[in-house]
Formats: C-alpha cells, sequence, structure tokens
C-alpha cells in the first residue's frame, strides 16, 4: 500500500491569529514495502506528516491517499477507523500507554476494539508478544513489572496485533541503551524482511544508514529532498547546514578528507569506509 | 583519602523481594572536583547506585561518606543539601506554575529567605541562559530546555556535587551537545564535581574517570582511554564499542593492524594519515 501527498498544506490553527505552518506543499510517495525513514529537526515538520499518515490530522490543501482511500481538506471525520487500522503508530515512549492488567490483554486491547472476537485477539497477542521477541511467560504478567525495554515492545506488539499494512515508528530507540537500541532495531529489521512496510523518524543516522532504503529530509515543513541513504549522505556539508547530523562513519571520512585523503564517494558504514582506507593503505605493509 | 568527595565502600543493595543484590561489593571514589562517569547498560544497577549515595535507599552494607560526613540518618539532610540531580525525563520534575516558580521551588524547602531565593533563582537562570523564559510555563518549552530549567533548579541549591542521571538520553543530538556543553562550563566556574550516569560513550569520552558497572559489580576503573582500549569488553557489558576502535577491528580484518592501545577519532585520523604519507 502507497501513501501519496499531493500538494499538501497544513495551517495549525488556521484562521487565527496564531496560525502557525505544518507542512508547506509537500507532494512525496511512501511506497509499500519500503524502509523509508524521515529527518529533520525538532519543528521541521516530521510530526505534522506523521499524523497524516493516518488522517490524524486532515490536510488545509490538497489530497492524502492512503492506499485506496482519498483524505482531502473535507473528508469526514466518519469512517476514518479502517486507516488506523492500515496504518500502526508507534509513538515517542509508546510504553507510557500501557494500561492493562496483563500484557496478554493490552496487546488484545486493539484488535477487540477493531471487531476481532476475543478468541482470535488472544491468538493474536500470543503470536505478537513472540514476534516482538518476548518470552511467552510475560503474557499473564502486568505489563509494569516488566523494564522500560521489555514495556516498549509489549506496546509495539500491540500495534502489530492490529496487523498494520504500514508500521509508523516515532523515535522508537529513544531512552534505550546501546544493546536494548541495537536489538530493538534488529527486530524491525526482521519484520521488514518479513514484507512490512516501515516508515521511521530518527534523529539517529547511523539507523538511517544501516538499515532505510528511502530518505525523507524535512525542514520548515517541506520535504527537501527524497533519496537513497547513500545520495542524501554524499551532500554533507548541506545536511550539516540544515542541522542534521551523519552517519559516524560518514563524519570520520570528512575528517579523513580534510587531512588530505581522496574518496570518491563518502562511505555510510564502517567496513565500507575500511574497505576503501584498506585500498590506499594496502601498500604500507609492503614497504 | 582528604581530596575525595565521595567515597563508597563495600555497598550492597538487595530491593525488597529481589532474589539478587542490585549492588554487591560496591567501592568508588570520586575526587573533588572531578567529572566521573558511572557507565552500564539498563538495570546494571547504575541508578539503584545514586539513589543510595542520596541516601533514598538504605544500603544493606557498606559506607557512604560524602563532603567528609558519613552518610547516616543524621548527615543525610546535610548531604542532600550538597547534591543536586538532574534526572533522565525532565517532565517528571516540573512542579511550579512558572519557570522562575521551579527554580525557586527546592529554595523554598531549605528555607531560603526570600531576597536571597531571588537573586539564586536569577543567578541561575542566568547561568543557564534561560533568564527570558523566567515567567513562562515549563509545559512550553523543548526538551533541552526543560533540562536546562531543571539544571537551573540543582545551580541554585548551591552543592558541591551534581549527579546526572542519564540527563542527556531523552534528548536529539544537538540538545544533547548543548547540555553537555552547560554542565561542563558550570563545573569549571562554579568548582563543582560531577558524577554522571549514562551509557552513552561519547558523554562518557570526557570525563576523567570511568567506572563500569555490571550485574550491580564494579567490572572495570580507569580513565576513558584505558577502558576504551578493550573495547569488545565494553560490548559484553552492553555497551557500545567507541567508533574508532570499530574501525580498527574493521581494519585489522583487512589486514590493516594499528599498533598501540586506544587512539580517540582525532588520534586515529592522525595516524592514518601518518601510515599514508609513508607509502
Amino acid at each position: 500500500m502507497d501513501i501519496t501527498f499531493d500538494h499538501v498544506s497544513y495551517t495549525y490553527q488556521a484562521n487565527t491569529p496564531m496560525a502557525g505552518v505544518g507542512l508547506d506543499d509537500v507532494s512525496v510517495t511512501i511506497h509499500g514495502g519500503a524502509y523509508t525513514a524521515i529527518i529533520g529537526h525538532t519543528g521541521s515538520g516530521k510530526s505534522t506528516l506523521l499524523q497524516h499518515l493516518n488522517a490524524l490530522l486532515k490536510p488545509t490543501s490538497g489530497t492524502v491517499r492512503i492506499g485506496e482511500r482519498m483524505i482531502t481538506p473535507s473528508t469526514s471525520n466518519k469512517n476514518l477507523h479502517p486507516l488506523r487500522k492500515k496504518v500502526g503508530m508507534v509513538f515517542q515512549f509508546a510504553e507510557s500507554q500501557l494500561f492493562a492488567a496483563t500484557v496478554r490483554e493490552d496487546v488484545a486491547f486493539g484488535p477487540r476494539n477493531f471487531g476481532v472476537s476475543a478468541e482470535d485477539a488472544d491468538a493474536l497477542a500470543v503470536q505478537m508478544v513472540a514476534r516482538v521477541g518476548l518470552p511467552e511467560d510475560v503474557l499473564d504478567r502486568s505489563p509494569f513489572d516488566l523494564s522500560g525495554g521489555q514495556m516498549r515492545r509489549v506496546a509495539i506488539a500491540g500495534v502489530l496485533a492490529m496487523q498494520p499494512e504500514v508500521l509508523v515508528l516515532d523515535e522508537p530507540t529513544a531512552g534505550l541503551d546501546p544493546a536494548g537500541r541495537r536489538e530493538m532495531m534488529a527486530l524491525f529489521a526482521k519484520l521488514h524482511a518479513d514484507g512490512q512496510t516501515i516508515v521511521l523518524v530518527t534523529h539517529q543516522m547511523d539507523d538511517v544508514a544501516d538499515f532505510a532504503d528511502d530518505v525523507l529530509v524535512m525542514d520548515q515543513g517541506k520535504v527537501v529532498r527524497q533519496g537513497h541513504p547513500k545520495e542524501i549522505f554524499q551532500d554533507a556539508q548541506w545536511l550539516l547546514d540544515h542541522q542534521l547530523g551523519l552517519p559516524r562513519t560518514t563524519q570520520f571520512a570528512l575528517r579523513l578528507q580534510q587531512k588530505g585523503f581522496k574518496f570518491d564517494h563518502l562511505p555510510l558504514t564502517t567496513p565500507e569506509l575500511a574497505q576503501m582506507l584498506a585500498e590506499q593503505l594496502g601498500g604500507a605493509r609492503h614497504e | 583519602m582528604a581530596d575525595d568527595i565521595i567515597t563508597v565502600e563495600h555497598l550492597r543493595y538487595t530491593y525488597q523481594d529481589a532474589q539478587v543484590a542490585a549492588l554487591d561489593d560496591v567501592s568508588l571514589r570520586v575526587p573533588r572536583g572531578t567529572w566521573v562517569s558511572v557507565i552500564g547498560h539498563n538495570g546494571s544497577g547504575k541508578s539503584t547506585l545514586a539513589k543510595n549515595i542520596l541516601g533514598l535507599l538504605e544500603p544493606d552494607a557498606g559506607v557512604i561518606n560524602v563532603d567528609g560526613m558519613v552518610l547516616s540518618e543524621e548527615t543525610v539532610w546535610d548531604i542532600r543539601s550538597r547534591v543536586g540531580i538532574v534526572f533522565q525525563n525532565p517532565e517528571n520534575q516540573f512542579v511550579g506554575a512558572t519557570v522562575a516558580d521551579d527554580v525557586a521551588f527546592g529554595l523554598e524547602n531549605h528555607a531560603v529567605p526570600r531576597e536571597e531565593m531571588l537573586t539564586r533563582v536569577d543567578d541561575a537562570l542566568n547561568a543557564v541562559r534561560m533568564r527570558e523564559f523566567a515567567n513562562r510555563e515549563p509545559a512550553h518549552l523543548s526538551g533541552g530546555q526543560k533540562q536546562r530549567v531543571a539544571i537551573a533548579g540543582v545551580v541554585a541549591q548551591q552543592p558541591q556535587i551534581i549527579i546526572l542521571d542519564e540527563a542527556t538520553s531523552m534528548l536529539d543530538p544537538a540538545g544533547r551537545k548543548e547540555i553537555l556543553a552547560l554542565i561542563r562550563e558550570l563545573k569549571d566556574r562554579l568548582g563543582l564535581t560531577v558524577l554522571s550516569i549514562t551509557h552513552d560513550l561519547d558523554e562518557a569520552a570526557g570525563s576523567d574517570q570511568l567506572i563500569v558497572l555490571d550485574d550491580g559489580h564494579v567490572v572495570e576503573t580507569g580513565k576513558p582511554s584505558q577502558i576504551f582500549a578493550h573495547g569488545t569488553s565494553l560490548v559484553a557489558h552492553g555497551l557500545d564499542v567507541p567508533y574508532s576502535q570499530q574501525l580498527r577491528g574493521e581494519l585489522g580484518k583487512l589486514g590493516i593492524e594499528i599498533p598501540g592501545d586506544y587512539y580517540d577519532d582525532e588520534g586515529l585520523v592522525d595516524y592514518l594519515w601518518t601510515l599514508r604519507s609513508t607509502m
């Protein structure tokens, strides 16, 4: 399922003196099956764009097509329900939204709300808890007795239980420790490998370089660039000018370049940089 | 030792109903005026350690000494007045209706006279460059601004020691850099001691001393360069390996062995350039 923005603008508190631009003439397609990263500094419009992906916000002008469904400024708020099932949102610090007495009930709550029978919802809960890498014995425990990282997994299982076609992740690794972050990113990579469409909002450029196959760069409510991470991170100075970071490897390669090394393109990953260096330094060993 | 502002000796702490001690035979020293980082994965015992030092938790065994006082029921309030703590999530620590009220809250609790309080709040907000926000509602600030207000609240109490409990882990990269630079500036200007609890190696890299905790034990202590030199053991403790060490590992796989213990980014750039120049 593709999500296509066609000349979408969104104004906060329109027709008041407080009016502010959230999105400004955005035309972009998020492709079904892709792993799309959205980057941009705080206030660039990332969250506003996210909220259009399942019609939590409707455009002030322009249209958003979510699969077969067209959202326009005049779309009624009725019948948006099915969209919320198709596009699953994992918000920042998603664990703060857990509420049920057991993990099982919490994860089954979403599907129950969409009319799935108690029995099927429970089966989904069991399946999704396993999919996010939690042991089966957490099912009947209180989510509040789990560690922070485990609680976040439960929240993600709850979204997956609605079997969304698109999984939207807003800073899903914020606050996790390094091991927790690695495990979480491995989980999303596995979901993507199994066919899940993923939209990731992040400040972690290493994750963009390692996992995304499409990147949207936002600035002042506009999508200012779209492309593969390899293309986006080539223009390092432009990203730095837009207050965006670079993958660690790209930063390091830039420092080497300033020193005098020559690269025909900037590398994104450590093995890639090591290979490029080995080609330039290989002779040193034979002296 | 006279110069250690915090000493912990053979500290053990077990949470109620827990089978295993959260901290077991932990000993450490924090020299006055230094920046010491305690690093470890979530659940390694870092925050439990901070809570024991503040007397928020009562140890099963061991002795804690802060600024020359042995921690006990008699000294706990005196000790707390010398230690300020900045927590991970600024949302959870706001109580005031305005930024200035919030900074004043701690002082009211310590019965500071009003005139002095006004001066201290103003100075503290000035120090964190948030003076123009004094009458704003904390709820409308960005994450980095909120954390600056929380730091102002600590600075206003004029502590000897600041404990950072993952104080930058919820901020974006720019906000994180800004807060660390601010704390460093305050530390140097006010002669503070910083005890930072973190799993961010970039933050830890600037410390005078690192203490690695895992499963409630101190597993390594040393300067960042010493600890980072054996990078793979950090992964075993649930942490990251500094980038320069990762790259060395990859180069090693391709037959380029780099001698020596540890290079930071700059050191490694220089080394590689020298290597290339001698070809």
